[in-house]
């Protein structure tokens, strides 16, 4: 019998097959309602970093013209340190004035997850002082509802990681077994057509349809959210996520297969498949997760505050020593006479930006490098569950994982640095001649590279792919022996 | 066409057949006849490979069920005691399937033919399984194996739950299929049947064959009497009559 | 007859291996959790008693300094955890438990634990409020899905009515014997909590955190009540085991999984997370009024002094300056504080509704009133810290205001640690659980609702239950 004319035969119970087309659409439904508030999500990341880059631009426009307005038009030279640090043919004026802000832009795919996205700020102001809002103590992602981040977003991976392989056990916990149950198994085995075969193509039918079926629909979304497919990093990207998600699901058919295989009744593989749910996407990454706490504790970040305060305290000593008369936060509410010493007031300031940032530095870098042992600890025990191998490459490949943040946060450390090195000099001699306006320091942020992403998505699709195909030999081999109960 | 040669089958200590030796040949209807648990239904099930013999062969059309099973259930049709079918799918549609499954593809009058071949009503063609009696499927069973068109048919208790009108029209079709050349072994309780239909009969007792009767030597009365004499005394020695 | 039953039952799960092994990694996994959580709560408070002593300290010795100066350098309030924590979290790790209060406006979240963490905390953190709502239940499903399903299959349901048992009996005897099975995990646990909460309290809330604990244990109950018999009222309905299951975790996997997070987010469609719009609208409107208030201040002390620049005034009007920014900032901060506020209590009303169809919805926001960790009890405790940074910056304008007269260079005001002194350390007052569960009545009935409709329906069920 050809294995054309056994599909169609197929084709015609699946037809029939209500559980199934129930499941795949609701499936499919999940997955757009998934996908919607994940692009919720990222337009309103996307409308607000547009809105701050054309702010940007157009705040460094103007300054731009009123600066040459004010060297045509000969305007008076200000008098003290406040008027100086409005006046933007100073480079402290300009400095002062000219707002940037360092965003982390969401990569193409990132409405397919939400990953760690929704934790950290996307939008720094960096200016030549410090990058402001990095450890979110001003007012950057305050603004939700933490119990939403505590629940975590239905997006399209979570609907991925924790939902389909429920609806692919609804569809295929009793493949075999309903045959079985219906009593149809003795008559269909007395055909000339080996169980395997069929048990084959009518996994092979449905893991088949039931992929296409989600990952149509979700590439479909993506293409009508407006992703830019013509971009071949884009297409390569999208490529691996789907070929990754595909092999996540193939791993839960290859589950439902090799429990159909081993016999017994469909409410024993309803449990089995359900306790191999439980037990891979909620115990072993919880416990991997209490084991990571114990492990690797979370740095107290009081314990942080304090050592924060007591050096701001050590440097206010300094700044009191340093400024003398000028009072640090408000030089504006100094009494009585308001010209002071400007070049030494700038001087000063910048060593104390200096003393602040060494003092803090070894501190932060604590705490970076905590976070990358966290992170790699992680990376070294994702493959106890496929579950969480997925959800590490879909973050990666979405562009919503920790690592891309920490790699945000250092180039915008990077921009503030540059921005140092650039005015710091220009500064301590400042004129009313402020010109270099191309050559101020730019954010400049480096995506992974794709060689990288394709590493990391082989390992992860090995590491999917290997249980599955396990799975399925144990399966075949299970078959294999005539001795099947019948009853 | 049907052979078993020291068929045995053993299930860890317990013997469900102890080394039967049968041949049944084209056009013969060969019936098993025995208590519950005499190692009937473990005879087709070997026939049809679903369990391997501990010991012996088991052969359909020459082939050893064991090393081609593929060839031999190409060669077997099966109607279980009980027929199951797709409860989604109509008559007409359950025989397609098994029939397309067996290799055959018939056009809608031919698999209607089959079905009227059987005694099931018209109308019902086009009807659920789900809406049908146990005889009901029984005649779709009978019509699968009919269209099948093998030269050997293995039936385990048709007519068993049966009413005695649908028994009767189920031994006719029984005979006709033996008359047109088919090897037919039937394990059964109804010795009334037996006699109808059987060209010759095995009383089987604890996996052992104890005798093999040629049925048109006696009346059922007979037959009774000698299932009853076996049935009765220690299977130590065996009887042919 | 129902104790028969019970017994009958109990004795059967306790035979079962399967049902033996489940309880046992149960245990384990609680006594896993709650020694972790024991732990981590000894840090937090050890941490937060020696950083909240710590900064109140370098408050107090201060150098003299500009009291505004002071005030800019503020202060940390730190929230205690409760005992009750080490069951239920709730939001603590989103919103961390310290804020800084300084001048002009308040802060509101401070380094949240969840940002030092990897995506791996996604998953839930398997503590004991995690493990009751999410796998206890999924164990009331598998104790009782059989409970008719198996035995109308085995044919045992048939022959035990025709002994003239009556279903509602066998429905009662059912219910009990496996409430007992349940138990074994239950009663172990929520005698924990009692003792945690006994333990580990500080005297003046000793009496309320057990009561928390013990309506903690009541509400867990009735949630998975809930599961039990409505798992016996599909058994009941369901002509097949299996069949039974596969309904039951869906149900499981939706109510406790999905749709949790699904209305939430639908909430945030219906009203959105506050953007950085209302970040804008919120400082463009807090200086608008600020600086009206100011220049009202100041044409009234111009006008009452007969004098149209500050320069002419008898005094320094900073002073005066620092306390009407500070008057004409407070009713945008209070209402743009309520908006805010206001709109995630909105999204958390869809959960709260929403428990209508996910009971563990309801339980999530019940049990993280009752352990404190909840997003009402957060607002509360960041305007507790409001008030305290309004008592500090009153303290430090006052000061300003009695000293007032005008300076030369040089000579600036400086505030001085008796007048640090006079700040009192922050502390935070728990509110008593009448108060922290007031929000969430709502949930706490729909819960109630639930166990009544999902207990008259197994009564129904079995009643009308075919024995085929």
């Amino acid at each position: 019998m050809k294995t054309l004319d056994l599909m169609s035969l197929e084709w015609r119970l699946l037809r029939r097959d209500r559980a199934f087309w129930l499941t795949t659409l609701a499936a499919v439904s999940i997955l757009v309602y998934g996908f919607s508030n994940g692009h919720l999500w990222m337009r309103g990341q996307t409308v607000r970093i547009t809105e701050q880059v054309l702010q940007d631009q157009q705040g460094f426009k103007e300054l731009h013209h009123l600066a040459e307005k004010f060297k045509q038009e000969n305007q008076v030279l200000p008098q003290g340190l406040e008027q100086r640090e409005g006046d933007p043919r100073y480079a402290l004026g300009f400095a002062a004035n000219h707002h940037q802000y360092d965003c982390r832009r969401p990569r193409p795919l990132a409405s397919l997850a939400v990953g760690q996205s929704d934790l950290t700020s996307y939008c720094l102001p960096v200016t030549v002082w410090g990058v402001e809002g990095r450890e979110d103590e001003g007012n950057s992602t305050g603004l939700e509802n933490p119990l939403r981040l505590l629940l975590g977003r239905f997006d399209a991976a979570f609907a991925i990681i924790l939902l389909m392989p429920i609806c692919i056990l609804v569809i295929s916990y009793d493949l075999l077994s309903r045959e079985r149950e219906l009593g149809t198994l003795p008559l269909l085995l007395s055909q000339p057509v080996t169980l395997r075969r069929l048990l084959k193509l009518r996994f092979g039918l449905r893991i088949a349809l039931f992929i296409a079926f989600c990952l149509l629909a979700l590439a479909l979304c993506l293409a009508y959210s407006g992703a830019n497919f013509t971009d071949p990093r884009t297409l390569v990207e999208a490529a691996l996520w789907l070929v990754i998600t595909a092999t996540y699901l193939l791993f839960w058919f290859a589950c439902a297969f090799w429990v159909n295989c081993r016999g017994g009744t469909s409410a024993e593989h309803v449990l089995q498949l359900a306790g191999l749910w439980l037990l891979l996407v909620v115990i072993m990454p919880g416990c991997l997760n209490l084991a990571l706490k114990q492990i690797y504790p979370s740095l107290s970040r009081m314990d942080y505050i304090d050592k924060v305060r007591g050096t701001s305290v050590a440097v206010e000593k300094k700044k009191s020593a340093l400024l003398g008369k000028y009072l640090g936060d408000h030089p504006d509410l100094v009494a009585g006479n308001k010209k002071v010493n400007t070049d030494d007031y700038i001087q000063s300031r910048i060593l104390i930006a200096d003393e602040t940032e060494r003092t803090l530095a070894p501190i932060k870098s604590n705490f970076r490098q905590h976070y990358a042992k966290q992170q790699a600890f992680v990376e070294d025990f994702r493959f106890i569950s496929p579950a969480v191998t997925y959800q590490h490459i879909a973050n990666i490949l979405t562009g919503q994982d920790g690592p891309r943040h920490q790699r945000f946060l250092d180039a915008a450390e990077a921009h503030h640095q540059a921005l140092r090195a650039f005015y710091f000099p220009l500064f301590n001699e400042d004129g009313p001649n402020f010109g270099a306006y191309d050559a101020i320091p730019t954010f400049n942020f480096k995506e992974q590279t794709l060689t990288l992403m394709v590493k990391a998505t082989s390992t992860a699709l090995l590491g999917i792919l290997i249980p599955s195909v396990i799975c399925f030999i144990i399966g075949m081999r299970r078959l294999q022996k005539p001795l099947f109960e019948l009853g | 066409m049907l052979e078993a040669h020291n068929l045995t089958m053993h299930y860890q200590r317990h013997c469900a057949l102890d080394g039967l030796n049968l041949k049944v040949e084209a056009g013969e209807v060969f019936c098993l006849l025995g208590a519950n648990g005499a190692g009937k239904t473990t005879t087709i099930n070997l026939f049809l490979n679903f369990i391997t013999p501990t010991a012996g062969q088991a052969k359909v059309d020459g082939v050893d069920v064991t090393l081609d099973p593929n060839a031999a259930r190409r060669a077997i049709a099966y109607l279980p005691e009980q027929v199951m079918l797709y409860p989604t799918f109509t008559g007409v549609e359950n025989l397609d399937y098994f029939s397309r499954l067996a290799g055959h593809r018939y056009n809608p009058e031919q698999l209607h033919e089959f079905l009227k071949q059987t005694g099931l009503p018209e109308k019902a063609h086009n009807r659920l399984i789900n809406t049908y009696s146990k005889g009901m499927r029984q005649k779709v069973g009978l019509a699968i194996a009919l269209a099948k068109q093998a030269k050997a048919l293995l039936l385990d208790e048709p007519t068993s739950g049966l009413d005695p009108q649908a028994s009767f029209e189920f031994s006719e079709t029984v005979s006709q299929l033996a008359a047109s050349g088919k090897a037919i072994l039937m394990a059964t309780h109804d010795l009334f049947r037996v006699k109808e239909s059987g060209t010759r009969a095995g009383i089987m007792k604890q996996g052992r064959l104890m005798a093999t009767v040629e049925t048109n030597n006696l009346n059922a009365s007979d037959l009774e009497q000698l299932y009853l004499h076996h049935m009765r005394h220690d299977p130590k020695n065996v009887v042919t009559a | 007859m129902i104790l028969t039953i019970a017994k009958q039952e109990f004795r059967g799960l306790c035979r079962d291996g399967r049902y033996r092994l489940t309880v046992g990694l149960l245990l384990v996994l609680i006594l896993a959790s709650t020694a972790f959580g024991w732990a981590n709560y000894h840090d937090l408070i050890e941490q937060a008693e020696h950083a909240a002593e710590h900064d109140y300290q370098r408050w107090r010795n201060q150098d003299p300094t500009h009291p505004h100066n002071a005030a800019h350098y503020g202060n940390y309030a730190f929230k205690t955890p409760r005992p009750l924590a080490i069951i239920d979290g709730g939001i603590e790790p989103y919103i961390g438990a310290s804020l800084y209060y300084g001048a002009h406006q308040p802060s509101e979240v401070a380094f949240p634990p969840a940002q030092d963490a990897t995506a791996l905390q996604r998953f839930g953190d398997l503590g004991v409020g995690d493990v009751a709502r999410a796998l206890l239940p999924l164990l009331a499903i598998l104790l009782s899905f059989g409970a008719f399903a198996s035995e109308r299959e085995q044919g045992t349901l048939r022959q035990l009515l025709s002994l003239g048992v009556k279903p509602s009996s066998l429905l009662w005897g059912k219910a009990l014997g496996i409430a007992s099975a349940l138990a074994v995990v239950l009663i172990p646990a929520g005698l924990f909590g009692l003792a945690v909460a006994f333990a580990l309290s500080p005297a003046e809330y000793r009496l309320d955190e057990i009561e928390r604990a013990g309506l903690l244990g009541l509400t867990y109950t009735l949630y998975l009540g809930i599961f039990l018999f409505l798992s016996l009222a599909i058994s009941a309905r369901c002509r097949t085991a299996r069949s039974a299951l596969t309904i039951l975790l869906v149900f499981w996997v939706v109510t406790v999984f999905a749709l949790p997070r699904g209305l939430l987010d639908l909430g945030a469609r219906f009203y959105p997370s506050p953007s950085s719009d209302f970040e804008k609208a919120y400082s463009a409107d807090m200086n608008k009024e600020t600086e009206a208030h100011v220049d009202k201040v100041f044409k009234k002390v111009f006008a009452q002094y007969k004098v149209s620049k500050e320069e002419e005034l008898p005094f320094d009007i900073t002073a005066l300056y620092m306390k009407a920014s500070d008057e004409g900032s407070l009713p945008a901060i209070d209402r743009y504080f309520n908006k805010r506020f206001d709109i995630y209590q909105s999204q958390n009303r869809f959960l709260e509704w929403g428990a209508l169809l996910s009971p563990a919805a309801g339980l999530t926001l019940v049990s993280m009133a009752l352990t404190g960790n909840d997003l009402e009890q957060h607002r509360d405790f960041v305007q507790q810290v409001e008030t305290q940074r309004r008592n500090m910056n009153n303290l430090m304008t006052d000061y300003m205001l009695q000293h007032q007269e005008k300076r030369k260079e040089g000579d600036e005001l400086k505030g001085n640690p008796a007048l640090w002194g006079k700040l009192p350390p922050f502390v935070y007052h728990q509110p008593s659980w009448e108060v922290a569960l007031k929000p969430y009545y709502i949930a706490l009935c729909i819960l109630g609702l639930w166990f009544l409709m999902t207990l008259l329906y197994a009564r129904r069920s079995v009643t009308q239950a075919s024995l085929f």
